[in-house]
């Protein structure tokens, strides 16, 4: 068993071609980016290769981003992550309320909103974990409104009647119940001790019937408020919990030969509560942005972080395509806490890109989570040389470390040194 | 402009240097160790409390086990859920989650035998183990008692109650009924408890199926037809066992008095009732059935496979069983012997019980170390105050062995006497063989209980014992002196003519007359002298050193102790020496009594030492006979035919004259000369009683002259070793008398001159302290 997306991303090309088609093509723009790497793990003695394309296809009312990666090798996966794909129009002639249908973040119909998975409300909603070092914030497959009511206020709604929990990079499982792991998996123990005895564990994942997991209704409720130098946004959502609990029943196996721990998994996705506010002081240094997001059923079930925005370095002056905006915050939880390791494990981020000359670009990513007996850290430099406007070529160093049980320190033999070319139509 | 830029790109190039360490460091990183769970269960309480007396919890340690094992049981999971096949099973144990050995393979073995003795031939499962629990649920007072017996006190016999008995056989009738009807071969059985005798015990694993054999054969023959004969059949040996328990539930007054545990509350007619009972429960049990012999042959195969030292003394013992049992043959034992063997158990408890009954403290807690006050003729007559601190002191316990010796001697009397003359003529080796061997079946059965607990196996060597014996004459002392022990409160001719009777004999082995008393004493003896050989090897730190079935301990210190072993056990004897010069008298005396050592050796086995306790109570029954107002002197009567000096004189050629037919003293045919003289010419026997008085010979010539034996005062103990001494060994009389180096024999025979002994080895006090005089029992 695989837990892939290919029923998510059926769902997501039917509504990506029924979108294509209702546009008339000499409205629309699309651009595709597609790049190949090789990787050398230090893990592993042999490299890999890597495919990437991103493309994004608008009109005036409709727009969609996919983005597709391919790792070859034993420990390779692949993904095809289509969002959005939405298809808005304007309910009303004087175009104050919007509708629209298709896979998007709610917030995102909102200008100038882009929900970054280090903030707190990008943290708790749907994160895409198939790229485990590049996690996205997607959205919701349904619909929803944005109403204007005046050019200050507006209201947000959002429904979908389909819900689809986190994917994670894949954890296989073989028939006799033995781990065939992705990359960036993050593994279940390996092993029980009791009674003085070690046992391998076997694992079986038990699926309720697919309609009970999927069709499950999701409902956000918001406001903003904007002018030149303030944004404020309080929601409120209900929605299943996006990364599953694990519900586990173990037994004894006992065959003709070997004892195994049987553990069968159900997965687990309840519903939750929230709220939150999201503040923006747009007219100040770094235009901080600080949100915080509250369970409404569990009370030490908070997030908090504060974000900093700010123009990347360019050094070639005038020059500032290839110099997109630099930011750097924190994003922790206070009081709550988890088992597992998180991503809000008190994380500092710091991404600067830096434009060295007009064809070089640097491109510098640091994340450490800071909590004690969980620190880690994830540091990524990518320089990218400009041959052509269209080609360039790039190589990159990631360094990946931490504690055992820490968010980053899972993958610390992950470390990588990649080269690779990158063409854009 | 150009200047920011190189600033960016030194601050880039610096920061790209510095983090080439750290990149480095980390690059190699091994992957985290992948986590493992660590599952505790609840701690449970310990099983035994299960076992324990308070009834709530127990019921709670029961329930939490129960509630355990099922719980976990059902997380386990086979081909077929809440089953395990035998296969898995062994699995399951291999890996080490239920730990039955150290060794994962003999764990499985365990497990598959525990269940296939369980009856659970295919494999377990909830029911059967619930099933399990029910059965432990219905059982955990017998399993209490079993617990109590085995596990939780040290098994002493005092402590055995019947009650914990008919429990335990319950018990174990009800587990074996496990098994079902299904018939095990002896060779499948051993298969099924081989594996649960630990490596460590390899004689009780080679025994195993020798052991098998013998218990199939004893229940064979124990529960008759109601089991099968050659086959372990769980159900039917259950059944017998309980049928077992059911009958003798009544009975438990008297096993519990066997047993030494008697219960004060039970009446001494109720204890002689359930001793009647006792009897013909036995009785119907046999007669009820057809019970083959047991084949005694079992038991040489078992102890031959335990690694017991050959000779088997029992296998020996069982020569005598056409003797006492006619149904028994050489080869087989009749069940019929328990029945007499029952008999001998009430005529034991009936004495006991009458006898004691008078005495009020009978029904007490610790009724064996109270004072007996009332009347028994046998515990009279063996009675002595004067040696043997071990036993002087006449109690109820004392009188209960007494009787179980005199119920043995009459129920051998019944069988030996068969023309019911009331007296038994027989060899005197052979009475003394079956004494010993009676005495080292017991040891026997110590050692195949040391032989299954792997402990060091006491060497026990009857046959060479026997040999011994007769070579230094053990045997023709213990005669002399069972004949002297009883006070059968006769004017004393009888045994005066008896022993003149045996001196006078033409064949050179004796036979030997015997009546009951004599037989009781007998035992008795034996008995005693076995309890005093362990007292003087501990008490006394002897060492001893083994040399394959023997034991040996060095001659000089022998000698070294026995002033000791007199002081302690036969203080009359010590005081008399003393006065007399210890070397002079009891030195030289005792020195020639006991057995020289082997040539080439300094040593002596550590059974010759009970010539010296023997000896002793020889000398002091003498006394004890012939002093009949019991003043300590031994005094003449010129009109009395049967004076005590006289008794003396008649009594000590007696001895004399056996020791030298034995060839345990040299045979010197000027002393036999002599002791015919002294017997058949009163002059002779003038002069003798003269030197009894004087303590030496030296000189009798004149007292043969009446008016100056009547000048002689009385004799003593003292004077009558002393003029012993000068008759066993003058030269090392004389060697103490002039304080000279005189012959030494044997190793320690240096210790009699230059005073060594009195200087060096007696004990500080000067006088060792009597026992307060009594000549009869209870007065």
């Amino acid at each position: 068993m695989k837990l892939g997306s290919g029923l998510f991303c059926k769902s997501i090309g039917v509504l990506l071609c029924w979108g294509i088609l209702k546009v008339s093509p000499s409205r629309a723009s699309f651009r595709n980016d597609l790049g190949t790497y090789i990787f050398q793990y230090a893990s592993e003695k042999a490299p890999t290769l890597y495919l990437s394309n991103k493309s994004i296809f608008e009109t005036q009312s409709f727009l969609a981003k996919t983005e597709l990666y391919f790792e070859s090798g034993p420990r390779g996966s692949w993904t095809l992550d289509p969002d959005p794909v939405r298809y808005h129009a304007f309910w009303d002639e004087e175009k104050r309320t919007k509708v629209w249908v298709g896979r998007d973040h709610p917030l995102h119909l909102l200008e100038d909103h882009w929900i970054e998975p280090t903030s707190a409300l990008g943290n708790i909603w749907v994160q895409n974990q198939l790229d485990a070092l590049n996690p996205r914030v997607n959205g919701w497959i349904g619909g929803g409104l944005v109403h204007a009511f005046d050019v200050h206020w507006k209201m947000v709604f959002a429904y979908s009647p389909l819900f689809l929990p986190t994917f994670g990079p894949s954890l296989g499982f073989s028939e006799r119940g033995d781990l065939n792991p992705a990359r960036f998996a993050r593994l279940p123990p390996e092993s029980v001790v009791t009674g003085g005895v070690t046992l391998p564990i076997r694992y079986q994942l038990r699926l309720n019937q697919l309609s009970e997991l999927l069709l499950r209704h999701q409902v956000f409720l918001g406001t903003s408020f904007s002018n030149e130098s303030v944004t404020v946004d309080t929601f409120a959502f209900t929605a299943p919990r996006p990364n599953a609990a694990a519900l586990t029943d173990a037994t004894l196996a006992v065959g003709q030969n070997s004892v195994n721990a049987n553990v069968s998994i159900s997965p687990q996705f309840p519903r939750e509560y929230w709220g939150g506010i999201r503040v923006q002081k747009k007219d100040l240094l770094f235009k901080p942005a600080f949100e915080f997001v509250q369970n409404l059923e569990d009370y030490p079930n908070h997030q908090v972080s504060l974000t900093g925005y700010f123009k990347g370095p360019s050094i070639p002056s005038g020059v500032s395509n290839l110099s997109p905006r630099a930011s750097f915050g924190i994003l922790t939880h206070f009081q709550k806490k988890f088992e597992a390791p998180q991503f809000s494990d008190f994380l500092l981020f710091l991404r600067v890109p830096v434009e060295l000359t007009t064809k070089l670009v640097s491109r510098t990513l640091v994340q450490t989570t800071l909590l004690p007996s969980r620190r880690s850290l994830y540091w990524m430099n990518e320089l990218e040389y400009l041959i052509k406007t269209d080609f360039s070529i790039l190589a990159a160093l990631r360094v990946l470390a931490g504690e055992d049980a820490s968010y980053f320190g899972a993958w610390r033999n992950q470390s990588s040194l990649s080269i690779g070319v990158k063409k854009i139509w | 402009m150009v200047r920011i830029t190189r600033s960016i790109l030194a601050l880039l190039a610096s920061l790209g240097i510095s983090s080439c360490g750290f990149v480095k460091s980390v690059w190699h990183a091994e992957p985290p160790k992948r986590q493992v769970v660590v599952l505790e269960s609840k701690p449970l309480p310990p099983f035994s409390k299960i076992f324990s007396e308070d009834e709530d919890e127990s019921s709670r340690a029961f329930s939490e086990w129960k509630e355990s094992i099922l719980g976990s049981f059902k997380q386990i999971e086979g081909r077929t859920k809440e089953f395990l096949t035998r296969d898995e099973v062994r699995t399951l144990v291999e890996s080490g989650l239920v730990k039955l050995d150290d060794n994962p393979r003999t764990s499985g073995d365990r497990a598959l035998a525990v269940l296939e003795i369980l009856g659970f031939k295919d494999g377990i499962g909830t029911r059967e183990l619930n099933d399990l629990f029910d059965w432990i649920g219905l059982h955990k007072k017998e399993a209490r008692a079993f617990y109590n017996l085995f596990i939780n006190e040290t098994l002493e016999s005092d402590q055995v109650h019947a009650t914990q008995i008919i429990s335990v056989l319950n018990l174990f009738g009800s587990f074996v009924s496990l098994l079902g009807d299904q018939e095990v071969s002896p060779e499948h059985l051993s298969e099924l408890i081989l594996p649960w005798i630990p490596k460590s015990y390899p004689r009780a694993r080679n025994a195993l199926r020798s052991g098998i054999d013998l218990g199939i054969s004893f229940f064979s023959s124990f529960c008759g037809d109601r089991v099968s004969h050659s086959v372990w059949n769980g159900k039917k040996i259950g059944g017998c066992l309980r049928n077992l328990t059911k009958e003798f539930e009544s009975t438990t007054p008297a096993i519990d008095f066997m047993f030494g545990n008697r219960n004060p509350s039970i009446a001494p007619n109720e204890l002689i009732r359930a001793a009647g009972n006792f009897e013909i429960r036995v009785k119907s049990w046999i007669e009820g059935h057809h019970h083959p012999l047991f084949p005694v042959s079992r038991v040489a195969e078992f102890a031959k496979a335990l690694n017991i030292p050959a000779p088997y003394a029992y296998l020996k013992l069982t020569e005598w069983m056409p003797k006492l049992n006619s149904d028994s043959t050489l080869e087989g034992l009749s069940p019929r012997f328990f029945i007499e063997l029952s008999r001998v158990a009430r005529v034991w408890i009936v004495e006991s019980a009458r006898a004691s009954a008078s005495t009020l403290c009978f029904i007490e807690e610790n009724w064996k170390s109270c004072s007996f006050t009332g009347d028994y003729e046998p515990a009279s007559q063996l009675f002595n105050g004067e040696y043997a601190t071990l036993i002087r002191t006449p109690t109820l316990g004392f009188v209960s062995k007494v009787a179980l010796y005199h119920s043995l001697s009459d129920f051998i009397f019944a069988k030996l006497d068969i023309e019911k003359k009331g007296e038994i003529e027989s060899n005197i080796k052979e009475l003394i063989s079956l004494s010993i061997r009676l005495l080292d079946s017991n040891a026997f059965a110590q050692n195949v209980i040391a032989g299954l607990l792997e402990r060091p196996v006491d060497p026990v060597n009857t046959e060479d014992s026997l040999k011994s014996h007769t070579r230094i004459g053990l045997a023709e002392l213990a005669a002399l002196a069972a004949d002297l022990i009883p006070n059968r409160d006769q004017s004393g001719r009888s045994l005066l003519r008896k022993l003149q009777s045996q001196i006078l004999g033409r064949e050179k082995r004796m036979p030997y007359s015997m009546d009951r008393i004599g037989l009781t004493a007998f035992i008795y003896l034996y008995d005693l002298v076995a309890n005093l050989n362990h007292d003087y090897l501990t008490r006394y730190d002897l060492p001893v050193k083994s040399e394959g079935t023997l034991r040996f301990v060095d001659r000089k210190k022998i000698i070294e102790v026995f002033p000791k072993i007199l002081f302690d056990h036969f203080p009359r004897l010590y005081n008399e020496c003393v006065s007399w010069g210890f070397e002079r008298t009891c030195g030289v005396v005792f020195d020639e009594i006991l057995p020289n050592s082997l040539p080439g050796r300094r040593d002596l086995e550590a059974y010759e030492m009970d010539v010296i306790t023997i000896s002793a109570i020889l000398i002091e029954s003498m006394m004890n006979r012939c002093d009949r107002n019991s003043d300590d002197f031994l005094s003449g009567n010129p009109i009395d035919g049967f004076d005590e000096k006289t008794c003396m004189i008649t009594v000590s050629t007696a001895l004399a004259k056996r020791l030298m037919r034995a060839g345990f003293v040299d045979q010197d045919h000027q002393t036999e000369f002599l002791m015919k003289l002294t017997n058949n010419f009163f002059i002779a026997k003038w002069a003798a009683k003269a030197a009894l008085a004087r303590g030496t010979v030296k000189g009798i010539a004149w007292f043969a002259i009446p008016a100056a034996n009547w000048l002689t005062g009385p004799a003593t103990l003292g004077s009558v070793l002393s003029v012993a001494a000068e008759l066993m060994d003058p030269a090392k009389v004389k060697a103490v008398e002039t304080g000279q180096d005189g012959p030494v024999d044997s190793y320690g025979d240096e210790l009699l001159y230059h005073n060594r002994l009195t200087d060096y080895h007696l004990p500080r006090l000067k006088v060792a302290p009597r026992y307060p005089k009594r000549s009869k029992t209870g007065e």
